[in-house]
């Protein structure tokens, strides 16, 4: 049997702080997740590191927290942050009263903006429709969530901590009101295990209630879907804000070479399922063309959705899912339920993903009864790259390579040069749009790695490997003989892979209902639609 | 004057123009020119060959369209005159490997493709290229092995790799290989001796698509007479060199029957007056290029709607566009092809393409082709 201290179920944002944050504490842990890491709303989201901004009129303590936040995530963890400033921009329709209210609100709290003319915003930023009236700047960011999360996955483990992809928690075993272990299911092998803690923490977002449920409390949750575009084209250097009271598709967020258009706001029965209807995309497309005109005609790569987990405590239930505090809430149901050794870390938004970890990891520290202070606002999530490493890198791969795989591995870069240098067709690009070459492919799914792939949509979360344009068409198929050619995969298991790799795919793109990307669509399911008679068995759920 | 020249100073206007140079907008043009019109073909490029071999497939087809026999047997025949003809006919099945080792089913395939169909006690060897890294013989021979399990046939599947010569500084790609074989002889002796040892005791190589942009029978028949073995090529990722070489071969067959080609620009703008449809304008360097004709097929591809201003449009029985109240969009205006297709039917695109593309072909030069569709 296996013995930890502490178990965290759910591999998001917040769940991997929270093993971070233990980890430098100390204290051994174990983190579960039914899928792959920041699987749920971490991996769904805009990837803004919000400055505050956002909540200032509303919820001025929410965006304290976030001004607070910003700092600390953009010092520790600069290799996920793009720190592209952000607008606030006035646009001629909306209410001139709350611009005023907005830019007083912000001072009041210690939120840094700047007021710009028209002429001087769309200096900055030439997409802007020529009628604004101006903008206020503030330092809003673009955060690849992906990278968040798996950097504090790997420093944790770094530190010893443990984690398991793709283990769905079955049983909470509690014993005289008190938490004994846990036990889970391995999805993939469907291979049973019991682990022995003291403790276990619930920071599965939005599947908290359903776990919840297995340690027999109550944990009212809210699943409020955002639905959100990728563009393929950075239609604005900063994050684009539309200064009016929060609704929907009124942020647009610069990541890499896309940009991020969302969201909506639709309660929705769970976080499973999610569908999104031709008048939903319309909408979105429609609001976001007022902030951004540009938006019309840019080529949709990609729709997806994600559940923000609201916490709504039975006094508060009649609110809207805009309505609703984006504060987390730590529930310690010891002292609410009896069941000793079991707490919900619920709510709250990726920005303020590292205070929760503190807040729960206080909690624990105290129940364990260790004395030692949290220290994730200063520790560094990653060590400094190797620059020797660097330098072999310049002549072994071209510079865009270069760059970005420096980001995306940093220390570990050192790795994928000396196989290069073994090996020299491991520096072959696999994933034109990302840049990812056969070197970096072949580390993340080998055993080198703490975070090994285990499905082809895991490369790329950890790679960006088919996130652009293509969306896997041709890299999937490359990174499925990768997977296969390093024994990660039999030809059954390549093959299978593949296939589930495609239909996720497919699903993001298949409410598309125009443009370039339909093309795409089209090349991918006439290339490999044959071979897995994928017409025949999916027939009826495409749309048009 | 020879010949040569005077066709030079012949003027912009044609019989028929065909826009798109897929599989139907070809054989909708070898079908006009072959009744006498002299016919532009306009393109942006080698439409879908890029991506597949042209295998054609009639399963879920309704066989007893009219026309159907005389189109297949029409393209045949283009196939045959071109140098890469194609094997199999309306009647027949055939499994023909992927690079996912699956099996695909085909009725018609070019003859390098047509002799992949796995038959009992056949011993098959796999042949990858140290290198190709978009090609991995172990793993579709892995995958032949259990899809051939399936289907209940006895053939065996072996994976071997050749090593192949690469130009200095370069990847190997399949590209690199098919242009080598056209143009370098010791490229094809280098080939064939590393395909002999293999071929000694295998009946059928199954390999990457390399074989040539431009060979013809001669060449890969000549190949296989020197291994005795029989050959068949997979199209890898795009580009698909076996469908580019069809491509190439019915090119250089319709510019002998005075096809004439514009490549390289897009249809800016059907001009389309008093239901008359006069010409095109082509998306030309500096200026755009305007070419009039007598009539117009349009065989743009699935995603061409926008040509004919964007509202849904259907086909009457001769293939002609109307508008959503059903009168025609221009009387002298025919559509063949996937701009046809509708979303959910992918499968026997090839099939509806040369069908629809022959018939709009006859019906362009006044033929009392009979075409109804469904």
């Amino acid at each position: 049997m296996e013995k930890t201290q502490v178990v965290i179920i759910g591999g998001g944002a917040t769940g991997a702080g929270i093993l971070w944050d233990l980890s430098l504490r100390g204290i051994p842990a174990i983190l579960l997740e039914q899928r792959d890491l920041a699987n749920g709303a971490t991996g769904r989201c805009h990837g803004l590191l919000h400055s505050g901004g956002r909540y200032v009129v509303k919820d001025a303590h929410a965006a304290q927290e976030c001004v607070a936040e910003n700092k600390i995530i953009k010092h520790i963890a600069p290799h996920c942050v793009h720190d592209t400033g952000g607008l606030f921009v006035q646009c001629r329709q909306d209410d001139p009263a709350f611009f005023e209210q907005w830019y007083e609100s912000c001072i009041k709290i210690g939120l840094p903006s700047d007021r710009l003319s028209a002429d001087e915003a769309l200096g900055m930023e030439p997409n802007l429709p020529t009628d604004i009236l101006g903008a206020f700047t503030c330092p809003d960011a673009h955060v690849d969530v992906f990278q968040l999360t798996l950097s504090n996955i790997e420093s944790a483990v770094a530190r010893g901590a443990q984690f398991k992809t793709y283990c769905e928690v079955k049983a909470i075993d509690i014993a005289g009101g008190k938490v004994k272990g846990v036990r889970y299911r391995d999805t993939l092998t469907g291979d049973e295990g019991y682990i022995g803690c003291e403790m276990v923490i619930n920071a599965a977002g939005g599947w908290a209630e359903k776990v919840a449920e297995l340690a027999g409390v109550e944990v009212p949750l809210r699943c409020d879907k955002g639905t959100l575009l990728i563009l393929n084209h950075r239609l604005s250097s900063r994050v684009i804000n539309r200064c009016r009271k929060p609704g929907d598709a009124d942020i647009l967020v610069p990541a890499g070479p896309v940009c991020i258009l969302g969201t909506s706001s639709i309660t929705v029965p769970g976080p499973e399922g999610l569908t999104v209807s031709q008048e939903e995309i319309q909408h979105l497309i429609d609001l976001g063309t007022e902030l951004v005109p540009a938006l019309a005609n840019a080529r949709v790569l990609r729709i997806f959705s994600g559940v923000r987990p609201l916490y709504v405590p039975k006094s508060a239930s009649g609110a809207g899912g805009r309505e609703i505090s984006r504060g987390f809430a730590l529930l310690d149901h010891e002292a609410l339920n009896n069941v000793k050794g079991f707490i919900s870390i619920v709510g709250g938004k990726l920005t303020t993903y590292r205070m929760m970890a503190q807040a729960t990891v206080n909690l624990v520290a105290e129940k364990l009864g260790v004395n030692v202070p949290c220290t994730t606002h200063e520790v560094l999530l990653r060590q400094a790259h190797d620059e020797a490493a660097l330098r072999k890198a310049h002549k072994l791969l071209p510079l865009p390579v270069v760059e970005k795989a420096d980001k995306r591995l940093g220390p570990n870069l050192a790795k994928i040069v000396s196989a290069i240098e073994a090996r020299p067709e491991l520096a072959e690009v696999i994933c034109e749009c990302e840049l990812v070459t056969r070197a970096e492919l072949e580390y993340v799914l080998g055993t080198e790695t703490s975070l090994p792939a285990k499905t082809i949509a895991d490369i790329g979360r950890r790679t960006r490997l088919g996130f652009g344009p293509c969306q896997g068409t041709f890299c999937g198929y490359k990174a499925m003989l990768a997977g296969f050619q390093t024994h990660r995969w039999n030809a059954a298991e390549a093959s299978a892979q593949f296939e589930r790799y495609l239909d996720e795919r497919w699903k993001g793109q298949s409410s598309i209902n125009q443009g370039k990307q339909v093309e795409q669509l089209y090349l991918s399911h006439d290339l490999f639609g044959v071979a897995y008679n994928f017409h025949d068995k999916k027939a009826g759920e495409e749309g048009a | 004057m020879t010949r040569r020249q005077v066709r030079k100073v012949r003027s912009n206007h044609f019989d028929l123009i065909v826009a798109g140079a897929g599989i139907a907008g070809i054989t909708s043009a070898a079908a006009a020119a072959g009744r006498g019109l002299r016919v532009a073909l306009v393109s942006t490029g080698p439409g879908s060959f890029v991506l597949g071999a042209g295998c054609v497939e009639v399963q879920n087809m309704d066989r007893g369209m009219p026309s159907l026999d005389e189109a297949m047997g029409f393209f045949r025949n283009l196939t045959e005159l071109a140098g890469c003809g194609f094997r199999g006919g309306l009647g027949e099945v055939r499994y023909i490997p992927t690079i996912l080792g699956s099996f695909q089913t085909v009725s018609l395939a070019p003859f390098y493709m047509w002799s992949g169909e796995p038959e009992a006690a056949a011993q098959v060897a796999v042949v990858g290229i140290k290198g190709l890294s978009s090609f991995d013989s172990n793993f579709v021979a892995e995958r032949l092995v259990y899809h051939a399990g399936l289907l209940g046939r006895g053939s065996t599947y072996v994976a071997r790799e050749i090593e192949l010569s690469i130009a200095e500084g370069t990847v190997a790609g399949t590209l690199q290989f098919g242009n080598r074989f056209d143009r370098d002889a010791r490229f094809r002796a280098e080939l064939c001796d590393a395909l002999r040892p293999i071929a000694a005791k295998a009946s059928l190589i199954i390999l990457p698509g390399i074989l040539g942009l431009k060979s013809g029978q001669e060449e890969i028949e000549g190949l296989e007479k020197e291994l005795g073995c029989l050959l068949c090529e997979l199209p890898t990722l795009p580009p698909s060199v076996p469908g580019m070489r069809l491509f190439n071969r019915l090119e250089a067959r319709l510019r002998r029957a005075g096809v004439e080609f514009f490549t390289g620009f897009p249809i800016q703008k059907l001009q389309i007056e008093n239901a008359r449809c006069k010409g095109v304008l082509l998306d030309t360097p500096a200026r755009p290029l305007r070419l009039s004709s007598e009539s117009l097929i349009l065989a743009t591809g699935p995603f061409s709607g926008r040509l004919l201003g964007n509202h849904s449009f259907g086909v009457n029985g001769d293939l002609r566009p109307v508008d959503a109240t059903g009168a025609l969009i221009a009387e002298n205006l025919y559509a063949a092809g996937a701009i046809l297709r509708s979303s959910s039917s992918a499968r026997g695109g090839n099939a509806m393409a040369i069908l629809t593309g022959y018939a709009a072909g006859m019906l362009a030069a006044g033929a009392g082709v009979q075409y109804a569709q469904g």
